[in-house]
Order: structure tokens, then sequence, then C-alpha cells
């Protein structure tokens, strides 16, 4: 798995490639922790992610309830949404 | 194709307008030809009755010496005009007259008579005796005073009507013309005559012609358009329903025609194409019904030998496909484990085809496996499985087998041959196996199978496969051959990067040949396998209780399924179940094995912690805000499974998920 982070202003874009699995899910929890002060809108970019396992789900509920809310997912595959939806979570997480 | 619709006309309507047609052109015809036969038979007649008039007249004159007394004795003169008139009435002649012609050029008459009374009279005053006509003379005048004094015709058409004259001259002794008689016949009295018989004969004929009509159309519809009609009925019915009663509609008559001809050859036809249609009916319903008990023993067969079959766990890698190219074949391949440290897989060719073949390979290989199974040595047991096989071999039918046995903690791989092809030892410079031959089963009862053995380094193992493989042809006949089996392991080894995998050398090959083979038709069964050692030190089954243990797992299952969507929500599966043992179960020691059979994949997990039945477990609905501290993988893994099986065994969890491949 391979996280990039871009700041724009009070706007930050991680972009999530690869495998987000069990083992991967702590590097994406780090990434939130050290998410930069005045951060008020985060933007999950998913278009290159292959997997997610239900670690990697937990920590996109954790980056809502940081962000309280401010967070918009986006380019999600249709195999990576199907596991969104059977986890309930995108009826509260806005994609895009 | 479509027909445009033409507009119907029927044979009655069109032989009854030819027969108009016909009709008109005759009258037509008679019409014309008559009316020039009329005239001419008209003229005929009228000159017959002037001349016999004349002739009369000339008599009534009588002896010439009274000749002259005509100009002196009126008397006679009246006598004369009286037979003249008698002579015109019963003859029917207009105008009769005595005279004379003076000078060459006028006429002066002597005696004039009609048929009519009126008329009489009237030329009695106008040509009364002595009086003189200056008309020219006519042809026919000249003529007798030129000497034809058998007297001439002429037909003259003027203001005294239609009449033809007959010239007679009445001569003396001596041949001096004394007088000239002239007979006026009127033709369009006897015109009148012959053209009332016209009408009536032709009357005559139309009401004949119309009979005939009649009778003839009745003779035609009834002979001809009845028949053809109820033929055509009866080949729309037969069209129709494909069937068709054999008396309905038919005709009965007396004398045969070229209509009788159609409808015998007709009934011949009928007769016959329903015999086919019964024929092929029958036909049909015994193939279907064939084609379904064949249908069945493929299916029995492909529960017997799967299309597809995979075992993996730590250790070896095996993997086996058949593909028949008929129905059933005789091809069979088997992978089943013999204790926790050995794998067998057996790999045989039986010969001949169809239901017969998958039979008797039916017997070898499950008695094969039930020798082997119950501890025989290889030897042993192909010997064991000849013997049997040859006490009751009716068919004489034999099969070649080849059987290896790897032993997954040492990779000794122990074999024996009974006639089959020598496997390729799977390495990084692939090479036939050199194994003794052997001798098929079936052939005699007392052969002697010889047990070899070899010891296999990691990444190594064993090709077997049936001729199908190597006498695959393509379009221009050459065969597969052993080279290209060879050259095609060795590329797919080298390009495995030692990850070799059994699933993927396998599927190379029956590709490779697919290729080759093009648009040839398979004419063989293609069945081959895999076997190869993946030891490494120690028993690789049981996993270490970290997440990091996973990635052996993942990589044998996308090593088996290759990478896609399906393939990736098997591994979510997985890894949550894992990941569960890991997180929460306490164990300290987890196992995992995977299979294929078929199209489906299973995967065991087996740990030693505390009990947890995850199939039956409750789950806990949970709120989206409590949703980061877990709890959905559960419920993805079942989500992502078709089936989970759940036991506790010796002290052991153990959950198998089956997935559909």
């Amino acid at each position: 798995m391979d996280i990039k982070k871009t700041i724009n202003g009070n706007e930050a874009v991680l972009t999530v490639t690869g495998w987000l699995d069990t083992q991967a899910a702590p590097e994406l929890h780090t990434e939130l922790e050290n998410l930069e002060d005045g951060v008020e809108k985060l933007v999950l970019d998913l278009a290159g992610l292959e997997y997610i396992s239900s670690s990697g789900v937990r920590e996109v509920v954790a980056a809502y309830k940081k962000m309280n809310g401010a967070l918009v997912v986006k380019n999600t595959s249709a195999g990576i949404m199907s596991i969104f939806k059977a986890t309930g979570i995108d009826k509260k997480i806005k994609f895009e | 194709m479509t027909e445009k619709k033409k507009r119907r006309v029927s044979i009655l309507a069109r032989i009854a307008l030819l027969f108009s047609v016909a009709v008109i052109i005759s009258f037509a015809l008679t019409a014309i030809l008559s009316n020039r036969y009329l005239k001419e038979s008209a003229a005929n007649q009228a000159k017959e009755v002037a001349e016999v008039a004349a002739t009369a007249v000339l008599t009534s004159i009588g002896k010439q010496d009274n000749f002259q007394s005509l100009y002196t004795d009126e008397e006679y003169r009246d006598e004369l005009h009286d037979t003249f008139r008698y002579i015109c009435q019963s003859a029917n002649i207009r105008y009769l007259y005595l005279y004379t012609i003076e000078n060459g050029d006028s006429r002066r008459y002597i005696i004039t008579a009609a048929q009519d009374d009126e008329e009489d009279k009237k030329m009695n005053t106008e040509f009364g005796f002595g009086s003189t006509n200056t008309t020219p003379l006519y042809e026919s005048e000249l003529e007798v005073l030129g000497g034809d004094y058998d007297g001439t015709h002429q037909f003259i058409d003027n203001a005294y009507g239609n009449v033809c004259m007959f010239i007679i001259p009445v001569l003396d002794d001596d041949d001096n013309i004394l007088a000239m008689i002239g007979v006026d016949y009127s033709m369009e009295s006897i015109l009148e005559i012959a053209k009332e018989n016209r009408r009536s004969t032709l009357l005559r004929g139309v009401i004949v012609i119309a009979i005939a009509y009649v009778i003839a159309f009745t003779l035609i519809r009834t002979l001809v358009v009845k028949p053809i009609g109820k033929l055509s009925k009866r080949m729309e019915e037969f069209a129709h329903y494909k069937s068709i009663e054999p008396e309905r509609n038919k005709r009965r008559t007396v004398f045969d025609d070229e209509i009788t001809d159609i409808e015998k050859s007709f009934d011949i036809m009928t007769a016959d194409i329903t015999k086919y249609i019964t024929d092929i009916e029958k036909l049909t319903g015994e193939r279907v019904q064939a084609k379904t008990e064949l249908e069945v023993a493929r299916n029995i067969q492909f529960g017997i030998v799967p299309m597809e079959h995979s075992v993996s766990g730590n250790g070896y890698d095996v993997y086996g496909c058949e593909y028949s190219a008929k129905d059933v074949g005789g091809d069979f391949y088997d992978i089943f484990e013999l204790d926790d440290s050995r794998i067998c897989l057996v790999e045989g060719d039986v010969s001949g085809k169809g239901v017969s073949a998958a039979l008797f390979m039916v017997m070898v290989k499950t008695t094969l496996k039930e020798r082997l199974s119950a501890g025989a040595s290889l030897k042993e047991a192909l010997c064991s499985v000849n013997r049997d096989v040859c006490a009751s071999n009716p068919e004489n039918m034999f099969a070649t087998v080849f059987c290896a046995v790897l032993d997954k903690k040492t990779g000794l791989l122990r074999y024996a041959n009974a006639g089959h092809n020598p496997p390729v030892f799977v390495k990084e410079k692939p090479e036939f196996m050199q194994v003794d031959s052997g001798i098929a089963i079936g052939l005699f009862d007392d052969i002697d199978i010889e047990e070899e053995e070899l010891t296999l380094k990691k990444g190594e193992g064993i090709f077997v496969y049936t001729d199908g493989i190597t006498e695959a042809i393509n379009p221009v006949k050459e065969q597969y051959g052993e080279e290209r089996l060879i050259g095609n392991i060795a590329n797919e080894y080298a390009d495995s990067n030692n990850g070799v995998n059994a699933r993927k050398i396998t599927s190379c090959i029956v590709d490779t040949v697919r290729e080759f083979a093009g648009e040839a038709e398979q004419f063989d069964d293609m069945t081959c396998a895999t076997l190869l050692f993946e030891h490494d030190e120690g028993d690789k089954t049981e996993l270490t209780l970290e997440l990091a243990s996973f990635d052996s797992v993942k990589k044998t299952i996308l090593n088996s399924l290759g990478d896609n969507e399906k393939t990736r929500n098997t591994i979510l599966a997985c890894e949550e179940m894992f990941a569960n043992i890991v997180f929460y179960s306490g164990a300290d020691n987890v196992r995992f094995s995977c299979e294929r059979v078929g199209s489906t994949y299973s995967v065991t997990f087996s740990d030693n912690g505390k009990p947890f039945d995850p199939v039956r477990a409750k789950l806990k609905e949970k709120d989206f805000e409590e949703l980061d501290t877990g709890g959905m993988g559960i419920k993805l893994a079942r989500m992502n499974s078709d089936e989970m099986l759940y036991s506790r065994t010796d002290d052991r969890n153990v959950l198998t998920m089956r997935f559909k491949c």
C-alpha cells in the first residue's frame, strides 16, 4: 500500500493505492493521527485502491469521526464500493 | 424468401377466356367468309333464275315467224305481256323486257313487264311499246351484240335497284338478232333471303356453341378442376398437419388419367414422407435419450474425475485437469492425501472411448485409490488392481497408469508405472523421467511393476499427462510433440521466477496445446496434472500467529485462482477470519490448507484457541459511531464466501470456507 498526501490550504488529500489490508491499516491510522492542524476538510482518493479489509474500513470511519464529518471519499471502484456498502458506511460518508 | 402474392385466376376462368376468344375469332372469320360466299351464291342463283326466265320467254315467243306480228298485233303483245308477268311473279323477277337496239346505241321497247303491279303500270307508261331509252348500252348488251348469243350477265346497282341483268338475243334462222330479252333479277330479295338464312344459321350456331360450352365446362369442372382442387386441398392439409387420412377428399374414378397419376404419386409421396417423419422422430427421440444418458454419464464422470482439482497446503502444490474430446472418455487423474504427510497423484488412460471406457476407468481408479488408502505400496496396489481387472475383463480393455506419492516432509517421491508415458521431471531444465515402462493394467494377470523413487528439491516436481497432449495435431497434421512439451514447461518454469505453481504450469501446457491445435478438432482427451514439492524448513502448514503470516496464504490463493475481483473477495474473507484468530482466539498455533475440486475452492484454518463458531455466532448490529472499533470482519467473511463450515475437532476450531470459482 502507498499513501500520498497533498495539502491545499485547509484541505488535505490522501491518495491511497494498492492493498489496504489488516497489516497496512495502521499506516493509514498513523497518517490520520499526524494530520496537520488547521486541516478542515479531508479527501480520500481511492482511485488506485485494489483491496480493502475491515480494518481499512475502520480507518475510514475513524477519519470521518476525526474530521467531524468533513470527509469526502472519491474515485471508489465498484469492487471497493460493494464492501463499503456491505458495512453500511455508505449511509453516512459522502462518496463522490 | 417471401413470395409476392399474385392475383388468383382459376383454371376454369382461363379456359373460359380462351374458349371465348376462340369462338369470337371463329365467328368473325365465318362472318367474313360467309358474306363473300353469300354474294357469290346469290349471284349464281340470280344468274340461273335469270337464264331460266329468259329461256322461258324465248320459248313463249315461240316461232320467230310470228315475231313481226308483235309490232302489229297488240293482242298478241298483251298476251305475251301476261306471260311475262306470270314468269316475273313465279320466278321472282323484277323486270322482264323485250326490245330491239336501234342504230347500235338506243333501245326500243316492245314489251316490258314488272313483278309488282304498280311498277308494271309505271313501266308500261314509261317504257311502253315503241318507247326508246338512250341510256348507254351496258357491257352485257354490247357483248351480245358482239356475238355472244348464249346470253351474258351483268350486275347493276343503280336507281332501279340492285339487280342481276341477263341479256339474251332472239335470233332468226340465220342467227340474225331480231330482238333482245332482258331479265332483271332483283338481288335485294335474294340477298334478303340469304341474310335471313344466315341469321337463322348463326342463331342456331350460337345455341349449339352455348350448349357445347356448358357441356364442355361441366366436363372440365368435373374431370379436371374439381379433382385438382381436391388434390390441392389434400396437399394443403398434408403440408399443414404433416399427416393425412388416406380416404379423405379422395376422388373415385372409372378411368385413369393424368390427374389420377398425380394423385397416385401424391399418395406414395405422403406415405413416404409420413414414414420418414415417424422414423426421424423415433431416431431423434432415441438420440435425445442417448444424449441425455451420455450427459448423465458425463456428469457422473465429472463427479469422479473433476475437470479441475487442486490441493495445496504448505509442502506441496498439486493441480490436475481433464478436457474430454467426447462426451465421456477414459482418461483420468486422481489427487488424494494418503496421510498427514503424503499426497498421491494418479494419472491414467483407458483404451477406447465412450461409456465402456469410462466404466472401466472408474473401476481402475476407485480400486486403486482404495488399495493405496488401505496402505498398499504403489507396486502392490497396481499389481492387485491388475489381477482384479484381469479376472473379469470381457471387453479386453486395458489402462495405462502412472502413480506417484510425495512425502512432503522429506521430498521423497515414490512412483510406479504401468505402461503410461513417462512424466516430465519439472525443474529448471525439465526432462523426461527415466521410468520403467511397466505394462498396462488388464492385459496379463501376472505382471511385475517396479517401484522407483526420487528425492525432489524445493520447487521441483513432476508433470503427468496423457497422449492427448503430445499427440494433439494442428490443422497441418503436425503433432504437438514431446519437444514442445519440454520447451513450454521450461519457459513457464523460467518465467515463474522460482514462484512455480502447479496450476500455472498445467494451464500453460493446456493453453499452448489449444493454441497449437488452432482450428483442428480435439480428437483425444487431454488430461494432465502437476505435482510440485514446496517443502521448506519445518511444517509450514502451521502459521505463526501474526498478521504477516497471512502473506503466504494470500500468495497461495492468488497462485491458485489468479488475481481478479472474485479472488480478492476470497482473500478478504480469509484475511478477516485469519485476523480474527490472531486477535481474539488466544491460540498459539494455526494451520492453513486449501484445495480446489472442480469449480469449488476451499480454504481451511484450524487453531487451538478458545472455542468460537463464526458460522453461528450472533453478530451485534453496531452503530456507525462504533464501527471504528471493529465488528465487521465476520460479516464480510460470511458475505464473501459461498459456504462456511465450522467444527470443533481435537480441541481445535476448524473453519472451512468454500468459494465458487
